[in-house]
């Protein structure tokens, strides 16, 4: 019997470190302010109680240095998990994620065999928090051929995701989402893994296919629920991973409503939305009843005045009135 | 025209240096056997050393001679000028030591003790290159030979190399990294990062700055606040070794103090090492008559690491002209040799581009 609890998606992180890092002690975490009881996020409070400051490693803020150090530390067999405070802040370590660590198996004609890399960091909006702390940038990094882009949106995905990345071979971009960290969801206490590269249906619906993952799924989701009462019966994916994509999934949901919409808090133009439909274009453009549509954010920075970002970023409303208009219009456009 | 650029004896030798003693005076011959001793250092030893540093030579006037003809995919930097750095260093690590390498790589792969048909045939992009052909001039890794790391970005080595200190650091073993990058590399935030992190961390990382002066055609002087760039180690409260690189002798004895120290206290330090780049940065700019005169790499020509061991071998009477030439063909010849094969050998399966890019995931063709 399973037995399960609610617990937040930060605690699930954190659930998943301290069980890793207790399986395999070649596992060590470092990032900014990691060990402080006073760090503004808890995925890491007291873990260096448990393991100690050589596996609970503070660093000074030199992104690009200490990603770089897990990437050596990897040559010679251990398991490093590198914390980036923020999306925005990938920007420092972005020579050693692009060009060294993605590359690097590949480059030295696979001499080198596992590259257990994690880097955590955190992604979307915190309500308000402006420009170069808001960012969603997971489409960079799935851009990039050696890396595997995780989006997690729930507490029990979190933890599963994590454990997975931690066991798997590859170096991974984790995707936390700040307005998550709160959220309370059912996880087992027994040990299990959420694997990388498959999406999870939500929620089942017949009418649209949505397509989604962090904050916005959960945007989306409230939208489904109310559409369902109107009578538009809507499926909710969660990818889950950007890199590797679930195609089947999103394609079978899409060969079964014939109508799609995408929705992230990355720009609209060149996200994951361009991505998805881009490749329902080119595979099943035969299955759609009407044109797919993308919602994101608009070409804009983000602002500090609340009311600002609000309107900017997509939400429960604007979903439900794209679901509405399109299917209204139906099959007229194609 | 440019061919012309790679001849790299001097033209001209001062008398003084073509001068041959009969034979040298006992007390210093006892002077400089004593220091060797202390060193590890003997006859064998460095004729050994003296044919493999033929061996880096030849290969990457090879190269470059043949990066001018067309034949080389990609880029080609050479090392030509810079070899007493890199086998001063790496003769003073052991074995299980770990190096990082530069895209100015090939010399440190040679000292090493790698395979030049090798290294060659990773250049040309062969199946049978150290990295299958996928990495290419720049990337001369080879695990077996504990270089573990070499990038085409200048500065992306330096922390890579603190992570390796880091991780000896972690697994608790007696090792030490040798980090090698050029004068440029210390113009990126990364260079001071990693001294940083090095210092607070206690990490066994020596990092080798091979001071050539030259980012591509900037010379340091105009792009550098300090003339000296260990000397911006200072700030970050770790020592700094400042040597001729172009002197083997001087390289080798200084790595094996400052080895022993890190190994011992398992604490960073710095060798700055003074040396030449006598060939062009890669392709574009000539070896000088553009942005540095001839006469200035004519001068520094007259400092050559090889010809130093080469008349040091002769007049402590350890060789004779004769013997020294025939080492000389022999390592020309094996270079010959090694460029023929990796000329002649296959390139990789196009399944090839497929692998090595994740373990666990398949890869959208």
């Amino acid at each position: 019997m399973s037995r399960s609890r609610e617990i937040t998606y930060a605690e699930a992180i954190r659930e998943a470190l301290a069980e890793e890092m207790r399986r395999d002690p070649r596992i060590f975490i470092m990032g900014e302010d990691i060990s402080s009881d006073y760090y503004l996020f808890p995925a890491t409070w007291k873990l260096i109680d448990e393991f100690g400051p050589e596996r609970v490693r503070d660093t000074p803020i030199s992104e690009s240095a200490f990603t770089g150090a897990a990437l050596g530390a990897a040559l010679i067999g251990l398991k490093p998990v590198v914390e980036i405070m923020f999306t925005d802040i990938l920007t420092f370590a972005i020579d050693q994620i692009i060009n060294q660590i993605a590359k690097i198996r590949y480059v030295t004609g696979g001499q080198l065999k596992s590259l257990p890399i994690v880097i955590r960091t955190r992604n979307g909006t915190a309500k308000y928090a402006g420009a170069c702390h808001s960012q969603s940038l997971e489409t960079w990094f799935a851009h990039v051929p050696g890396l595997v882009v995780a989006l997690p949106s729930t507490p029990y995905d979190a933890k599963g995701m994590l454990k997975a990345a931690l066991r798997g071979n590859d170096p991974v971009i984790f995707f936390e989402h700040k307005m998550l960290y709160r959220y309370k969801g059912f996880v087992p206490e027994e040990d299990y893994i959420v694997p990388l590269g498959k999406a999870n249906i939500i929620k089942e619906g017949h009418d649209v296919t949505l397509v989604s993952s962090q904050l916005m799924l959960h945007e989306g989701l409230k939208a489904a629920i109310e559409l369902e009462e109107m009578g538009i019966s809507v499926e909710v994916i969660d990818i889950r991973t950007l890199y590797p994509l679930d195609k089947d999934t999103i394609f079978k949901s899409v060969k079964k409503t014939g109508r799609l919409v995408v929705v992230h808090e990355a720009p609209k133009l060149f996200g994951p939305g361009a991505e998805i439909i881009a490749t329902i274009a080119e595979e099943l453009i035969e299955f759609l009843k009407c044109p797919p549509k993308r919602i994101g954010m608009p070409h804009v920075p983000f602002p500090v005045s609340p009311p600002l970002e609000d309107a900017l970023l997509p939400n429960k409303e604007k979903i439900k009135n794209v679901i509405k208009e399109i299917m209204q219009s139906d099959s007229k456009n194609l | 025209m440019r061919i012309k650029d790679i001849e790299f004896m001097p033209k001209y030798i001062p008398e003084e240096l073509k001068y041959v003693p009969e034979k040298i005076s006992k007390v210093w011959e006892n002077e400089i056997m004593e220091s060797f001793e202390n060193v590890g250092l003997n006859k064998d030893r460095l004729i050994k050393i003296y044919e493999r540093m033929l061996i880096a030579r030849y290969a990457d006037m090879k190269g470059y001679e043949m990066f001018f003809k067309g034949e080389i995919p990609g880029y080609f930097h050479s090392s030509v000028g810079q070899e007493a750095v890199a086998f001063g260093v790496i003769e003073a690590l052991e074995p299980e030591d770990y190096i990082t390498t530069t895209y100015r790589g090939h010399a440190h792969y040679i000292a090493r003790g790698g395979s030049v048909e090798k290294m060659f045939a990773e250049i040309l992009g062969k199946a049978t290159g150290c990295c299958k052909g996928k990495g290419g001039s720049m990337y001369i890794i080879d695990f077996s030979k504990n270089i573990l790391y070499s990038s085409g970005i200048v500065s992306a080595p330096i922390p890579v190399a603190t992570g390796i200190g880091l991780g000896i650091k972690i697994k608790k073993e007696k090792k030490v990294v040798a980090a090698f990058f050029g004068d440029g590399a210390t113009n990126e935030g990364e260079f001071h990062e990693c001294l940083n992190l090095a210092y607070i961390w206690k990490l066994p990382v020596i990092f080798i700055i091979e001071n050539n002066r030259w980012a591509i055609t900037s010379h340091v002087d105009r792009m550098m606040s300090s003339y000296n760039p260990s000397l911006r180690a200072i700030g970050h409260n770790i020592p700094v070794y400042v040597v001729n690189g172009m002197d083997f002798f001087e390289v080798y004895k200084v790595s094996k103090k400052v080895i022993k120290m890190v190994r011992e206290k398992q604490e960073p330090s710095i060798i700055e090492a003074l040396t030449h780049r006598y060939h062009g940065h890669t392709r574009i700019d000539p070896a000088y008559g553009i942005y540095r005169t001839m006469d200035v790499t004519e001068w520094y020509k007259m400092d050559d690491p090889l010809l130093k061991i080469r008349f040091f071998l002769i007049h402590i009477g350890w060789l004779e002209e004769k013997e020294i030439e025939k080492i000389e063909k022999k390592a020309k010849e094996e270079v010959e040799k090694a460029v023929e094969s990796a000329k002649n050998a296959p390139y990789p399966e196009l399944s090839e581009a497929y692998t090595d890019v994740y373990l666990d995931y398949p890869v959208e063709k």
